[in-house]
């Protein structure tokens, strides 16, 4: 006897929308201001700003691309449920992000080195691309084609604002 | 009362006769955690499952908390214990006050580690949806480590052999790492068995954890170096200067283990080995250690 | 921040919780003291340990359960319990289905019930009415006719993928009845081990086996 996929246990429960959005923007901010901890009130502040303007304002970046990609994969998904579905990522990412902010703070204090810029960009990249894709799985299930093009378009814009936030940044080490 | 006969049984099909899965679906014995330190240190290295599968009772039992308190002393203590009597086999390869910086080095390295890593691993937890509480995720990842301090215990021994035969720096160096990868395996086993217990993106969380984790135990045992020091070195700082990193010491080495030209010591290069005697082993005091 | 800025915030912060524990807790003065200077030195690990909340249930389904399997529940709990108190640590309680799976069993009835009962309410509805989307086709013209028969179709799919829901919930239910028996078989056994016990442990597995299979969890992907 087998139970078909359509009447599998359902995911998890999710949060409310604006619970998700709040977590993702707490643990963002956490992780930045802890990442700038050892170097200055300013680079703080710097990445308080940066880390949510880069996963938060990459998430809203990539929801109109992923709108389109889900219509054409044949996904019934509506846009409320694409943006609950994108939020809830958001919001487990953000908890990842809170975690996350104690080794960044120990290596932020204790790293002097080129490898605390090597390490900080592996452990973003790494976030992002493990939210990339889990949003991926959970919109474009439907679609292998669609889910590789968006996906593969979320890379690239996180690359972009990587390189626009990286402007800012002083790309040396505080002693 | 008879509660089964209470309900009637439905007619219904009998189901196609299946061959009993092996081992994977096996049920794990449902027992509970002994109730003194040593016996249940002793499950934990001889029968992991029995252990995970007390573990789980004691968290659903009413007097959990209290349960899971006094597991959790008697696994720090462990710890303490195991990885600090590993450090004096490790320091005693100098000797001296080696054997007690040594001593309370080691543990901290994981006390150290555990701390930094205990928020992350919680958080990986629970953006998983594992349904692991932060008491269950905290007393995992403190067996993990319990069993891995206690496997060094055991193999010290091995290490301490290896240095009364005078082998070498270098592979007393290689005999103290074969052991750490020894160690590492059973306590990742404990920690990859508990998580797929509770999920199947339990593999997946221990792999995150894993990771952070042995960045966060380098840098940390970078910090609090100097361990295995050579024979030979006059004065031995509780810890060098904080400066590089665990990564450009492994590149560096890395070059020297592939060409054997820059090798230890080789001042006619002009490159600065760490553990050669040198300015670099001359104790630092105050802040200028930091 | 430099790594001594970073110890000394770590301490203040483990002074703080052990302070607020201290003043929470009563206990005798020798565990307490343990516990202060552990809250102290290693509080991210120590304080979860005390006051973490414990082991997450699977999220409930909206709807309450069917006093059916609300009773299957109580009944199967009760006999394994049974069974374990009698015959105590052992090989014959490791046959026994443990905690988890007795769970995993029981939110996929709960669901399935849900399911049931939802596509019940839906199928009430005047929308989805299988009897009356029929009578909408016969008497719709030719403008109407494509609605009203995508109408019958949604509701004959809906009709049967309630039919199917149900007959599993109940096959379901009586796999549950089934192992209630064998596990009341079972506490009774005594003895060596010999044909009848490798028949009724094959017997047990193949019965939990043969929910287990049914029962993959389709867990949502995880960062």
């Amino acid at each position: 006897m087998t139970i078909t996929a359509s009447l599998a246990p359902p995911p998890p429960a999710e949060l409310p929308l604006s619970r998700s959005l709040a977590l993702g923007l707490a643990g963002a901010v956490s992780f930045g201001a802890a990442a700038g901890l050892g170097h200055g009130a300013a680079a703080i502040l710097r990445g308080a700003w940066m880390s949510p303007a880069l996963f938060v304002g990459g998430a809203l970046l990539a929801l109109p691309p992923l709108y389109l990609a889900s219509s054409w994969s044949g996904s019934r998904s509506s846009a409320e449920e694409l943006v609950s579905g994108v939020a809830d990522v958001l919001g487990r990412t953000g908890v990842i992000l809170l975690g996350l902010s104690a080794p960044a703070a120990f290596f932020s204090a204790t790293l002097r080195t080129p490898s605390a810029w090597a390490l900080l960009l592996a452990a973003v990249v790494s976030v992002g691309a493990a939210a990339v894709r889990s949003v991926s799985a959970r919109a474009l299930s439907e679609g292998l084609a669609a889910a590789w093009i968006w996906s593969a378009f979320a890379a690239a814009l996180g690359v972009r604002l990587l390189v626009a936030l990286a402007h800012h940044l002083p790309l040396t080490v505080t002693r | 009362m008879n509660a089964d006969a209470a309900l009637a049984f439905p007619a219904v099909p009998v189901a196609p006769a299946v061959a009993p899965r092996e081992t994977a679906f096996a049920p794990p014995p449902p027992v509970d955690l002994p109730p003194g330190p040593v016996a249940r240190l002793e499950l934990l290295l001889r029968d992991p499952d029995a252990f995970l599968s007390g573990l789980d009772r004691a968290t659903s039992s009413p007097d959990g908390a209290a349960v899971i308190a006094s597991l959790t002393r008697t696994l720090l203590g462990a710890v303490v214990v195991g990885a600090g009597l590993f450090g004096s086999v490790i320091g005693a390869h100098r000797g001296g006050l080696q054997v007690l910086y040594c001593t309370v080095k080691v543990p901290l390295i994981l006390l150290i580690t555990l701390v930094v890593c205990a928020a992350p691993f919680v958080a990986f937890s629970r953006a998983a949806r594992l349904p692991l509480g932060a008491r269950e995720v905290v007393a995992l990842a403190l067996a993990s480590c319990a069993r891995f301090a206690l496997v060094l215990l055991g193999l010290a021994p091995f290490v301490w052999l290896m240095e009364g035969w005078s082998l070498g720096y270098h592979r007393v160096i290689l005999a103290v790492v074969g052991v750490c990868f020894v160690a590492g395996t059973g306590a990742g086993r404990l920690l990859f068995s508990g998580l797929a217990r509770s999920g199947t993106s339990g593999t997946r969380v221990g792999l995150a954890f894993v990771a952070v984790f042995a960045l966060v135990g380098a840098q940390t045992s970078w910090i609090l170096r100097p361990f295995v020091v050579r024979p030979r070195t006059e004065q031995v700082p509780f810890v060098r200067s904080l400066e590089g990193d665990f990564l450009g010491a492994l590149g560096t080495t890395t070059r020297s283990a592939m060409d054997p030209r820059i090798d230890i010591p080789s001042a006619s290069r002009g490159r600065m080995i760490r553990s050669a005697p040198s300015a670099a082993d001359v104790p630092c005091e105050g802040s200028s250690c930091d | 921040m430099r790594l001594i800025d970073l110890a000394v915030a770590y301490l203040v912060v483990g002074a703080g919780c052990a302070w607020a524990l201290r003043a929470r807790r009563s206990e005798q003065a020798s565990r307490g003291l343990a516990d202060a200077l552990l809250t102290l030195t290693l509080w991210p690990l120590y304080v979860p340990v005390l006051l973490g909340p414990a082991r997450t249930d699977r999220p409930s389904s909206a709807r309450s359960a069917s006093p059916r399997i609300e009773r299957e529940r109580a009944l199967l709990h009760a006999s394994i319990e049974a069974a374990q108190s009698r015959l105590g640590p052992g090989a014959l309680t490791s046959l026994l289905p443990t905690g988890a799976q007795l769970a995993a069993l029981m939110a996929h009835l709960e669901h399935l019930d849900a399911k049931v009962q939802e596509l019940d309410e839906v199928l009430s509805g005047e929308e989805f009415d299988p009897a009356r989307a029929e009578r909408r086709l016969r008497e719709s013209d030719r403008a109407g006719v494509g609605s009203a028969a995508a109408a019958v179709e949604g509701a004959r799919r809906l009709a049967a993928l309630r039919e199917r829901a149900a007959r599993e919930r109940d096959e379901l239910l009586g796999l549950c009845a089934r192992l209630r028996m064998q596990v009341t078989v079972l506490r009774f056994t005594e003895g060596a081990p010999g044909e009848n016990l490798g028949e009724l442990v094959g017997e047990i597995l193949a019965r939990i086996e043969g929910v287990g299979e049914a029962l993959e969890p389709a867990v949502a992907s995880a960062p």
